[in-house]
């Protein structure tokens, strides 16, 4: 059974280190996954000693477990090499729409440009078409990046 | 302000920080059950012979990073000690990637050992 001044001492160093980390669902899942640590690594030495004094054995779990600032680097690591592969998953992404944009419009503007009554040549078409392809493009790309913000 | 490493103390840092998604990867494999984050912590410093010198706390953000590269799955199990506590299991893609890192790293090792000797 942890004592309420031990869980008050947890809690403190909980949110030392949600101080240090964006607000947000990731941070919310690690400070769940430390809590439980200490949790557990507290009541293992407890059995262990069971004269011990919590407070004295909570120092010393938080001592391995590391400073809030430590966490924090880590984590910003984490966070920039994820930002980084996200970067080439969007570049990837962009360049397959613009694969597939390409062949679209130029289809598009034969199409148009062969109707029994054509009122545009190939050439206007295939240069309209890519406008538009480019316009819905940003935009998307702009409506993904506001909803990750 | 923030103290600058040394060149030397720096390059260790990278080191083990990449050495150690790959040892992490190695014990969530060798518990097909899964294996909860403490459990990791202390597996690491007992097999490791705490080599990596990780501070327990940053094992996590790396779970959390393995997780989203889907090389790690995450269930719920009762914990006798306290609250409800994550599992963490190997995927398909994990498996994968972890014995493409080993053949990796043992030729690493092969090649270096052969500079230096």
């Amino acid at each position: 059974m942890i004592e309420p001044e031990t869980n008050r001492a947890i809690e403190d160093y909980l949110e030392k280190v949600a101080k240090l980390l964006p607000e947000s669902f990731e941070t919310e899942d690690v400070l769940e996954d430390l809590r439980s640590h200490i949790t557990e690594a507290l009541l293992d030495r407890l059995r262990e000693d069971e004269t011990a004094s919590q407070l004295t054995i909570l120092s010393e779990v938080l001592e391995e477990i590391g400073e809030p600032e430590e966490i924090a680097e880590e984590f910003g690591h984490a966070k920039l090499v994820e930002d980084e592969s996200d970067h080439s998953e969007r570049l990837k992404r962009i360049a397959l729409r613009l694969v597939v944009s390409v062949p679209i419009s130029i289809a598009a503007a034969w199409f148009v440009s062969n109707l029994a009554t054509p009122s545009i040549d190939f050439w206007t078409a295939l240069v309209v078409f890519l406008v538009f392809a480019l316009l819905e493009s940003f935009v998307r790309s702009w409506q993904v990046k506001r909803s990750s913000d | 302000m923030k103290k600058e490493l040394a060149f030397e103390e720096s390059w260790k840092v990278e080191i083990r920080r990449g050495l150690l998604q790959y040892a992490v990867l190695a014990i969530v494999r060798l518990h097909e059950n899964g294996i909860h984050g403490y459990g990791i912590a202390r597996e690491l410093e007992q097999r490791t012979d705490g080599l990596l010198e990780v501070k327990e706390g940053t094992l996590y953000p790396i779970l959390h990073r393995l997780r989203k590269e889907r090389l790690l799955n995450v269930r719920r199990e009762k914990s006798d000690t306290g609250p409800e506590r994550k599992v963490y299991v190997l995927t398909g893609e994990g498996d994968r990637v972890y014995r493409e890192l080993s053949v990796t790293l043992s030729s690493i090792f092969e090649k270096l050992e052969a500079l230096m000797s």
